[in-house]
């Protein structure tokens, strides 16, 4: 179901309006990719959907705090982010890994590779949280450089540095495995 | 592409579940406005042709219709007035249409109330 109403400034200029059009136009568009990039830095599903519901009931109120300076999509990492390791610091279980749960681990699906999905989320959670969120966003989303360093406000030779060592981390941990040389 | 690079492209993405949005519209506090600029889920543009085609149909046929009646009542009315009237049915005429009977007794009334005016001025 897709509200149409067009652009996504006339959206935002409904959603000021304390319309719900509004709200569901930018629901429909990005609550996909802020929910996965959720989900890599909680490894938990569940908690994940927690985190995209607080930001789409709170942003009628903190949207005002948009004011252009990046795209919406960046500015609803940036917030989702913030709010992942928010919980992750109230819960006090940030770096935890939730090993035991694989099914939790791993989203259930029909196209893609359940082995490659579950051995990514393995790898993932080999990483802190933080860097968790960046890898996923530049590799699993291809958001770039230039709008990764607004969402973690790091330049962009620190996100470079960071990135390849977490490259390496993960690369380290699938050549341990011997499965992923098999579907790899 | 490297093979640790590519796992994240294949990896499977998570969906929303269904009642995600229900329960963020509940707790938004927000409602639709009165004045949509768009079409509800039911009104997509090709709904709202067919509908504009079934209207534009049921209207020339409600025309069709009324045409074809309008001119089955001249017709009526020509073969009336060509077709002369039998003589027992023209006898009856205006005889059944004033009810002798009836109208003596308003006449009867009138002379009363005539009767009554006469006495209060008298009086």
């Amino acid at each position: 179901m897709r509200l149409w109403i067009g652009s996504e400034g006339k959206s935002l200029e409904l959603l000021r309006e304390g319309r719900l059009e509004g709200l569901h136009w930018i629901y429909e568009t990005y609550s996909a990719r802020i929910l996965n990039q959720c989900y890599r830095i909680l490894l938990s599903r569940e908690q994940a959907e927690d985190v995209v519901q607080d930001l789409f009931v709170r942003l009628p109120a903190i949207v005002a705090e948009f004011r252009g300076e990046s795209s919406l999509a960046t500015w609803l990492y940036r917030v989702a982010h913030n709010m992942c390791l928010n919980r992750l610091q109230q819960g006090k279980n940030r770096n935890k890994l939730e090993w035991e749960n694989a099914d939790e681990l791993a989203p259930r699906g029909q196209n893609a590779s359940v082995e490659l999905t579950e051995l990514l989320s393995k790898a993932m959670a080999v990483l802190d949280a933080e860097t968790r969120s960046l890898l996923w966003l530049k590799e699993g989303e291809g958001v770039p450089l230039k709008d990764l360093s607004v969402i973690f406000k790091l330049p962009e030779g620190t996100l470079k540095s960071r990135l390849s060592r977490a490259r390496d981390k993960v690369k380290e941990y699938l050549e341990k495995e011997s499965s992923f040389e098999k579907v790899a | 592409m490297k093979k640790s690079l590519r796992i994240f492209r294949e990896a499977e993405r998570l969906q929303p579940s269904p009642a995600l949005w229900r329960r963020i519209a509940a707790a938004s506090g927000l409602e639709s406005g009165p004045h949509r600029e768009g079409f509800r889920p039911w009104e997509t543009p090709w709904l709202r042709a067919a509908a504009a085609v079934l209207l534009a149909a049921g209207l020339i046929a409600v025309a069709v219709k009324g045409f074809h009646s309008q001119g089955r009542a001249e017709q009526g009315a020509e073969l009336a007035k060509a077709t002369p009237k039998p003589p027992a049915q023209a006898a009856v005429g205006d005889s059944e249409i004033i009810d002798s009977e009836l109208m003596g007794w308003q006449a009867d009334l009138g002379e009363v109330d005539l009767e009554a005016e006469a006495a209060e001025e008298v009086l």
